[in-house]
């Protein structure tokens, strides 16, 4: 996490084509890396939304509990879940 | 009415005979194209009398044929072919056509009298071996469709390659796809049957990575061939009073031993289904012959002939085929695999069944003697073998990679193999079985096998004093006792205490056939002969039962049977239920009963003793062993057809799953849980083979490939491709997540899936498992793990 604009800089800089992987807000390891703590996993991933969409990577999620708002972040690929209703309410 | 005896006399594993040996396949004689098809036809229709391949001296109605008497007079041979003798020969002019009569005599020439066993054992060439398991990492799918262009559901697609013993099986979806798990590389013969409609054969070579087969089908008037029994019998009309008593009779008495298709694939006249009922009459279930005549097919038998004759005779027949209902939804997901047997003593079946257009294969070509079957922990089968003159199988142990046999062998005093019978996986991974030392002629000697199936160490246990031993079935209670069946009530074993506890049922004498133990320990048999369910109390030492009411077949009406028919046909006459092999839920509590003859499935709950009856979905199905799997559903073997059956315990609704083969004649059912996954493994008694049955999901099922099943086969149109088209234009993609223990098949095809993410990190670390899987998306990527996951990704705001 410490690291990751200076990652997704490199990434864009290099011309290499990539996703940042962000995981999961509600669980998984970045709970376990945050102490157990959904804030701090929240605003760790708010962290890598922000690093993608400054260096134009798309950033994928595993579970959120508000999708529209993190596709405003610049997330773009979300596994787990999904439903014909989620995918008509991203425009898919 | 119990006793308890603490004693049990244990075999060692150090005795002769009780090692592993493998199957013994005498080197056949190479038959030509003609005599393979004649040999295929010999097996089928004539060597139930004339050349029981398996078996020593001649029957009772004809001696072993001689192909150089054939040779001298073959015109002879013909006639006798055609038209029958009057040594009670039925004439096949009706159910053969003449180029199939050619083909039997150019097999009967080639048969050497004095040696018939060097041609019959063998026939049509060396029987498959098992090979070397090589990587599956090849991919098979496509679609199936009706020549207008209509997918077809519910298609039967099989592959398998040349020589080998394995047959792999899906079913189509409602949308014609059907997809294969990962197959090894090589060739294969794939093809395509439903009921109605004329088979397909492909060669299918899958060298490469995936490989497309679609088929097109065209319909066809002439599907009786391909009928199951049961359908075969919904075919009889019911329309008068004989013709209901007529079929009540054929399917109480005829389907007893072998489903209805068996017999009604073939056309004789009034004098040769005679001679047929004559010969049958005498012949067991278990193809030993009997020195008097059934005495209920002698009282039938003169109106059953002119029956026969009149539904399956040379004339019109008012029998009115009907196309049946392929699999639908959950019932095209399973993947079946085929594990065809060689016969312990050489050769092999020649109608396996897999091709339906050939009607039901007869355990008179060698297939007899394969009984149960269960699979172990580690996914191998293990099998159970009732063949008396057997040298070397007491029961057997199918490699499930590479299809190969082993035979283990308990020896019975006069040197050859003991028998077996019922078969089942302990919980704790051990495989427990019937075993009979009984020589032909002699009284039953029945004891109780142990095999350890990660060492193969064999230990047989014998009940003590005049304790008779489990005949029929073997079944674990919820406390790890082994319970059996045997003459007189039931008997249970205590592998801890190494003691036998024996049951008698009150009502004597029953014909005691299929035994549970349940959720407390308790003892439940069937006594098929009167209807009965009996009971033991381990507490208290006593044995009780439940009467099961009558229940005649569906389309009996009153007055059908006369009092002359029912004074000798007493017990299917007057809607004997002929309950057989029970299960009992270790977690509900619920014993469950298939009722042969009464066509239903009971539940009995062990706490109330309430009955409660499930009918089949269709007549004459014959229920004749039940399972519960984990979510306490019950399945159920037909032997009257060629489905298994499973009934939601909870809806009480009925769901057929389809075998890949016709005339399975499926006696036992063992329901086992692996890796999540629920297995129905099945023994098909006529034809050698085991079925074995995995579930899929339907995710599973329909992740697969999105290219292969609907043919986009251009790179541009891989599902790669198009997420990075997601990205590009700068839409939101939505994926799943899978791991190396998911189906490598499990990839995205899903309409609203997009992509699939492998997720190494969390399971188990398997490349090869990666390799298949990108095998899928990324052609070529085969022989290099490489990450199905796009890594061209651009600014959302580019």
């Amino acid at each position: 996490m410490a690291n990751v604009r200076e990652i997704a800089r490199e990434l864009s800089d290099r011309n290499i084509g990539a996703v940042l992987f962000a995981g999961s807000e509600t669980g998984g390891d970045m709970l376990n890396t945050h102490g157990g703590s959904l804030e701090a996993v929240a605003q760790a991933i708010d962290t890598v939304l922000a690093a993608g969409k400054e260096f134009g990577l798309p950033v994928a999620m595993t579970s959120t509990t508000n999708m529209m708002e993190r596709i405003e972040q610049g997330a773009r690929l979300f596994t787990g879940g999904v439903t014909p209703a989620l995918r008509r309410e991203a425009g898919r | 009415m119990r006793k308890v005896m603490l004693l049990s006399t244990l075999f060692a594993v150090a005795q002769p005979g009780l090692h592993a040996q493998p199957a013994g396949i005498p080197a056949p004689p190479a038959l030509s194209d003609a005599q393979a098809a004649g040999a295929r036809i010999f097996q089928q229709k004539c060597a139930v009398c004339h050349l029981p391949i398996h078996r020593s001296g001649d029957t009772p109605y004809a001696s072993r044929l001689d192909g150089a008497r054939t040779a001298r007079d073959r015109d002879h041979a013909r006639r006798v072919i055609e038209d029958g003798n009057a040594a009670g020969m039925p004439g096949w002019k009706h159910t053969l056509r003449p180029a199939q009569i050619d083909a039997l005599l150019t097999y009967l020439v080639a048969l050497d009298g004095a040696a018939p066993s060097a041609a019959g054992r063998a026939p049509g060439g060396s029987a498959p071996r098992g090979a070397p398991p090589g990587e599956k990492d090849a991919l098979l799918a496509g679609t199936v469709t009706a020549a207008s262009g209509e997918p077809l559901e519910g298609v039967t697609v099989s592959a398998k390659p040349p020589g080998r013993p394995i047959t792999t099986s899906v079913f189509t979806d409602e949308r014609g796809a059907y997809v294969f798990p990962p197959l090894e590389s090589g060739p294969y013969q794939v093809w395509a049957q439903a009921a109605g409609w004329e088979g397909v054969w492909r060669a299918v070579d899958l060298a490469g990575a995936r490989q497309r087969q679609d088929f097109v089908l065209h319909e066809t008037a002439d599907f009786a061939a391909q009928l199951t029994g049961d359908q075969m019998v919904a075919a009889l009309p019911e329309d008068t009073p004989a013709r209901r008593r007529m079929k009540a009779v054929f399917v109480g008495v005829c389907t007893e031993c072998h489903a209805a298709n068996v017999v009604l694939h073939n056309r004789f006249d009034e004098r040769g289904w005679d001679a047929v009922l004559a010969a049958m009459g005498r012949i067991g279930a278990m193809n030993t012959f009997r020195e008097r005549p059934s005495p209920v097919i002698e009282h039938f038998r003169a109106d059953l002939a002119a029956y026969l004759a009149e539904m399956r005779g040379p004339g019109p027949s008012p029998m009115r085929f009907e196309v049946p209902a392929r699999p639908r939804g959950a019932g095209t997901l399973p993947v079946v695999y085929e594990y065809d047997l060689p016969p312990d003593a050489g050769g092999r079946v020649l109608n396996t069944g897999s091709d339906w257009s050939l009607g039901a294969p007869s355990a008179s070509g060698g297939g007899f003697g394969l009984h149960d079957a269960t699979v172990d922990r580690a996914g191998n089968v293990w099998f159970t073998y009732n063949e008396p003159e057997s040298a070397t199988r007491t029961v057997g142990r199918v490699d499930t990679a590479t299809g190969r046999v082993t035979d283990f062998t308990y020896a019975r005093p006069d040197g050859l193999a003991a028998t077996s019978h019922g078969i089942i996986t302990a919980r704790d991974g051990a495989v427990w079985f019937n075993v009979n030392l009984r020589a032909p002629g002699e009284p039953a000697n029945e004891r109780l096998g142990r095999i350890d199936p990660r060492t193969g160490t064999l230990e047989v246990f014998t009940p003590p004093g005049d304790m008779r031993g489990m005949s029929i079935h073997v079944a674990e209670d919820a406390q790890g006792n082994i319970w059996g069946d045997t003459a007189t009530g039931a008997i249970r074993y205590d592998p801890a205490a190494r003691a036998f506890t024996a049951f008698t049922s009150p009502t004597q004498p029953g014909r005691t056939y299929g035994a549970a133990g349940d959720r407390d320990g308790n003892g439940w048999w069937t006594q098929i002969g009167i209807d009965v369910i009996g009971r033991g109390d381990l507490a208290t030492g006593r044995s009780s039962e439940i009467r099961l009411p009558a229940q005649l077949p569906s389309f009996v009406q009153d007055g059908d049977f006369s009092a002359e028919d029912l004074a000798i046909y007493a017990g299917r006459g007057r809607g004997l239920q002929a309950p057989r092999r029970p299960a009992a839920d270790l977690v509900t509590g619920d014993v469950w009963v298939p009722n042969f003859a009464g066509n239903n499935l009971l539940r009995i709950d062990v706490d109330t003793l309430e009955t409660t009856y499930y009918p089949l979905p269709r007549a004459a199905m014959n229920p004749y062993m039940a399972g519960v799997d984990g979510d306490h559903d019950v399945w159920v073997s037909l032997q009257g057809g060629d489905e298994v059956a499973k009934l939601d315990r909870e809806s009480g609704e009925w769901r057929l799953y389809a075998w890949p083969s016709r005339g399975t004649g499926l006696r036992n059912l063992a329901v086992v849980e692996r890796a999540g996954r629920v297995e129905v493994i099945g023994a098909y008694f006529n034809a050698n083979r085991i079925g074995r049955m995995v579930m899929r999901t339907r995710a599973e099922v329909q992740q697969a490939p999105a290219l292969v099943v609907h043919g986009r086969q251009n790179p541009e149109e891989m599902p790669q491709a198009g997420l990075v088209r997601l990205l590009d234009e700068d839409k939101v993609a939505f994926g799943v997540t899978v791991d190396a223990r998911a189906d490598p098949v499990a990839l995205s095809a899903n309409d609203d899936i997009d992509f699939v993410f492998f997720d190494m990190e969390h399971g188990p670390y398997d490349v090869s498992a990666l390799r298949t899987r990108t095998a899928t998306c990324c052609p070529g990527s085969s022989s290099r793990a490489r990450s199905g996951w796009p890594t061209s990704a651009r600014s959302p705001a580019s």
